[in-house]
């Protein structure tokens, strides 16, 4: 036993109980899967192979300290007064991303600083009333899995955080869980990003509840009319403004994603370059990676973890029915040939259902190219869910909540 | 309380529609004055 101190990661297998042995052994298990299944390109390796990796590092990487505790080198978010923080700050090597980005949000705002200056707003501002009409109906999920969540023992704020997961939007969650169940967000910002990875697998067997002869009509990309760079850039600036004023709890979120679009669309290409490069991509990596570092075995065992999962899935199936419904509706509202497939993609997952949609579409159609319109839902679904999660953040968060206010506690 | 949360989903729903709409006018009034100002453009330069 003294030689095995030597390894003291397999030393605290005998140290814990058989329940935090095992938890350990699956989540080390996890992130290999993850790791793998990234590299075949099942699940997004942007996220999920930096996640994997922190996963099985830490879960592998536990030690004994010398009060006799047993810890890691990698992040301790239970850290709370300023002495504790300062302690870690010295000691886990990841607990500078924590604390100076996590803990205040500042990783969601910076990954939407990037989205923002990739992001095209062409058909979302030559058709504006279809884009928001079809985002908004594929908003379905995040609108039922609020009482669903609560009916499963949820409180209120959590149930909130998870039905978040219906919008799709990985940093949008990850802000909103942060904001409204800070105990919860390692595992609601795991769900999600696990099943935005499955999105892409998934949603064409839920597409196709749509006709056949529905999913391969043609539309005319070359109808779509041009946008001045002029007109992109009054729509970031005035639609900012009107936005924060409205949900100043959000106002990170919209600030970040309508200065990252602002600067595209003005052209300082040094900037552009900056945002959706190595910003962008420097704080997927590191969100990828803390979160991973942040799934140790305590998650697992929280009861909750199970219901999390339960909700993400049913989330995500509404919102993409939602979209599927809206699609459907247009189509026939609508005096132009429509494919109810663009219904689809206004489940915000940018661009990943969008691409979903063109690929159910090629499918039974060759010629059928729909992503140039698929664009518009895509990037209004961030619309919406960002004012869905300053209505959430609104209702749930502060001394005396709204929804506590209006319905009693 | 679960039907309490029903109601302040579709509450919130209610609002995202709104608010959805009122970006849709945004833009809609964001193309007509760049519409507007592109036409007096061409018809300054048609009489210079």
């Amino acid at each position: 036993m003294v030689i095995l101190q030597l390894f003291q990661g397999i030393y605290t297998f005998f140290l814990t109980e058989p329940a935090i042995a095992g938890g350990r052994l699956l989540l080390i298990a996890l992130g290999f899967l993850f790791i793998y299944l990234s590299y075949k390109k099942v699940l997004e390796p942007l996220i999920m192979l930096p996640m994997g990796f922190g996963m099985l590092a830490v879960n592998g990487g536990l030690m004994v300290f010398e009060a006799g505790q047993i810890g890691n080198l990698f992040v301790n978010p239970l850290a709370g007064n300023v002495e504790e923080v300062m302690y870690f700050l010295q000691i886990d090597f990841l607990q500078p991303f924590y604390t100076f980005t996590f803990s205040n949000g500042l990783i969601a705002c910076l990954i939407f600083m990037g989205i923002g200056a990739i992001t095209d707003i062409d058909i979302l501002l030559a058709k504006p009333f279809m884009s928001l009409f079809l985002a908004v109906c594929a908003e379905l999920g995040t609108i039922l899995t609020l009482p669903i969540a609560m009916a499963m023992g949820l409180l209120p704020r959590e149930a909130a955080s998870i039905a978040l997961v219906g919008g799709a939007d990985g940093p949008m969650v990850l802000y909103g869980s942060l904001m409204m169940a800070r105990d919860l967000f390692v595992p609601i910002t795991v769900v999600a990003y696990v099943y935005l990875g499955v999105c892409y697998a998934g949603y064409p067997f839920l597409a196709r509840i749509i006709p056949r002869r529905l999913r391969a009509i043609e539309m005319d990309w070359r109808t779509i009319p041009q946008v001045s760079a002029g007109a992109k850039f009054a729509f970031a600036v005035i639609t900012c403004a009107f936005l924060c004023v409205l949900f100043p709890v959000a106002a990170p979120l919209f600030a970040s994603f309508f200065v990252g679009l602002a600067i595209k669309e003005c052209g300082v290409l040094r900037f552009v370059e900056f945002l959706s490069g190595p910003l962008l991509y420097g704080a997927t990596f590191f969100l990828g990676f803390t979160l991973g570092a942040l799934l140790g075995v305590d998650i697992i065992l929280n009861p909750k973890v199970l219901i999390l999962f339960i909700l993400g899935i049913i989330a995500l199936t509404l919102s993409g029915l939602g979209g599927i419904a809206g699609g459907l509706i247009y189509r026939k509202i609508t005096k132009e040939p429509f494919n109810p497939l663009v219904g689809i993609a206004a489940v915000s997952c940018v661009p990943t259902t969008a691409k979903v949609a063109q690929k159910c579409a090629t499918a039974v159609n060759k010629k059928a190219m729909i992503l140039p319109f698929a664009m518009g839902p895509n990037v209004a679904g961030v619309i919406t869910t960002a004012i869905i999660t300053g209505v959430y953040i609104s209702g749930f968060v502060g001394e005396t909540p709204i929804f506590y206010r209006i319905f009693g506690s | 309380m679960i039907l309490n949360s029903l109601l302040f989903a579709f509450i919130a729903y209610g609002i995202t529609m709104v608010i959805a709409l009122c970006v849709a006018a945004i833009i809609k009034g964001i193309a007509f004055t760049v519409q507007r100002g592109g036409k007096r453009a061409a018809a300054g330069a048609e009489k210079k």
